[in-house]
C-alpha cells in the first residue's frame, strides 16, 4: 500500500469515526422501521404454518386414540320394516333415563338376538336422508350413522342400490359389510 | 421442528447480514431492518456526507432506507445487501445531482486543478478538511470509486453499485490516484 493509500485510508477512518450518523436520523429510521407496514400475508405465514401442523397433528391423534368408544343400537319403528335398527357409533353413553333405558335394553336385547341368529345379512344398500342403510326386504331395516358408515367404507365405498352382506359380530355389531353380486329373493 | 418454525424470525438470532436481508424479505418484520440499519447505516451516511452536504446526506440516507423497505423484494441476492443499499444511495445522489444541476464533471476537475496543492494540506493538517479537500479534486466518478474503495468494496463491487463495468472503475481509481499523487509530488506505485 502506498503512503497516499495509507494516507487516504486513515483520513477516511478518521472522517467515518467523527461523523456517524445523526442520532435524530437514526432515531427517525428505527420509528420508521417500528410502524408496521402494509399487513401482509408472509408475516403470519410462519404462524399460519404452525397452526396449521398443530391442527393436523390433533385431527391425527384424534382419530388414533380418541375413536368413539360406545356402539349403540337403537330400535326405531317403521310402517314398512317388522323391525327398524339404528347402528351409531357415540363418545357418549346412552342416557342413563331409567324407563327410556329399560325399554332400550330390551330393544337392544332383540335386536342383538335376532343378529345372533342370523351373523349374517344380505340386504340393499340405499342412502336416504344423508343416512346409509340397508334394507332386507320389508323384515330389517339396519339404519348406519355417518360416523360409522365411514368406519366400515374405508376399504371400499358403497353404492346406492348395491346389495351387500352384512357380517355382524357377537354382540350384534356390525363387523363388515361386503358387496354382493347376487340380489335377494323376497318373499311376497 | 415446529418450534425452530416459530423461532425463524427472531431478528436477534440473525447475524448475518444476507441472512438478516432474507428474513425481513420473508416475515417483513420491521426488526430485520432496523438491524440492517445498524449495520449500514453509518456507512452509508458517511459516502453520502463525503459528496454532499449533511442535511441532503441525512435526507438521502433517510430515503434509501425507505426505498430499501419499499423495494426489498428487488433484492434477488446477486450482490450483496450493503452494495445493494450503497447502489440506492448512489442514485438517488445522482438524481438530486442532476435536479441541482451539479452532474458537471468537467467543471469539476477544472475548479480541482485550479485549487492549491493538496500535497501541502495533507503533511500539514490533520483533520476533516483535509479528506474533504482532497476529494473535491477530484471529478464526481473518480471521487465516488475511491470512497467506495476506502469503504471496502471490490472494484466488482464499485462496478455494480456505479452500474458500470469493473475496467472503467479501474481506470477511474488509477486516475484518481494519479491526480492525488501529482499534486503531493509522490510516485502512488
Amino acid at each position: 500500500m502506498s503512503k497516499l493509500d495509507q494516507k487516504l485510508q486513515q483520513l477516511y477512518q478518521q472522517s467515518k469515526t467523527e461523523h456517524p450518523m445523526p442520532e435524530s436520523l437514526k432515531q427517525q429510521l428505527l420509528q420508521l422501521t417500528s410502524k408496521p407496514n402494509t399487513m401482509r400475508w408472509t408475516t403470519y405465514w410462519p404462524v399460519v404454518q404452525g397452526v396449521a401442523a398443530s391442527a393436523a397433528l390433533i385431527w391425527l391423534a384424534q382419530q388414533l386414540w380418541w375413536q368413539p368408544a360406545y356402539y349403540q343400537i337403537q330400535l326405531q319403528t317403521d310402517n314398512s320394516y317388522h323391525q327398524v335398527q339404528l347402528h351409531s357409533l357415540s363418545d357418549t353413553e346412552a342416557p342413563a333415563q331409567q324407563s327410556a333405558y329399560q325399554q332400550r335394553y330390551r330393544h337392544y336385547q332383540q335386536a342383538r338376538q335376532q343378529l345372533e341368529q342370523t351373523n349374517s345379512l344380505i340386504g340393499q344398500l340405499r342412502f336416504h336422508d344423508h343416512q346409509w342403510q340397508i334394507a332386507v326386504c320389508d323384515q330389517l331395516l339396519v339404519k348406519i350413522d355417518q360416523l360409522l358408515a365411514e368406519e366400515l367404507q374405508q376399504d371400499q365405498p358403497w353404492l346406492e342400490g348395491q346389495w351387500v352382506e352384512l357380517k355382524t359380530g357377537q354382540q350384534g355389531q356390525i363387523l363388515a359389510v361386503y358387496s354382493r353380486q347376487q340380489a335377494l329373493q323376497c318373499d311376497g | 421442528m415446529l418450534l425452530s418454525w416459530f423461532s425463524k424470525g427472531d431478528p436477534e438470532s440473525e447475524s448475518d447480514p444476507l441472512s438478516l436481508m432474507q428474513s425481513y424479505i420473508q416475515t417483513d418484520n420491521p426488526a430485520f431492518l432496523a438491524r440492517l440499519i445498524q449495520c449500514y447505516g453509518n456507512d452509508l451516511y458517511h459516502f453520502l456526507l463525503k459528496q454532499t452536504e449533511p442535511v441532503l446526506a441525512a435526507d438521502l440516507s433517510q430515503q434509501t432506507w425507505l426505498r430499501v423497505m419499499e423495494q426489498k423484494q428487488q433484492f434477488a441476492g446477486q450482490s450483496s445487501v450493503k452494495t445493494w443499499v450503497f447502489a440506492i444511495g448512489r442514485n438517488l445522489l445522482l438524481d438530486e445531482f442532476r435536479k441541482q444541476k451539479r452532474w458537471l464533471y468537467e467543471v469539476e476537475q477544472e475548479i480541482a486543478t485550479e485549487q492549491g496543492s493538496p500535497a501541502l494540506v495533507l503533511e500539514q493538517q490533520q483533520n476533516e478538511l483535509q479528506l474533504q479537500q482532497l476529494l473535491a479534486l477530484l471529478p464526481l466518478v473518480q471521487r465516488e470509486a475511491l470512497l467506495l474503495q476506502l469503504e471496502g468494496f471490490s472494484l466488482q463491487q464499485i462496478a455494480q453499485i456505479t452500474a458500470t463495468e469493473a475496467e472503467t472503475v479501474k481506470s477511474r481509481l488509477r486516475y484518481a490516484r494519479q491526480t492525488l499523487a501529482k499534486q503531493r509530488g509522490e510516485d502512488d506505485e
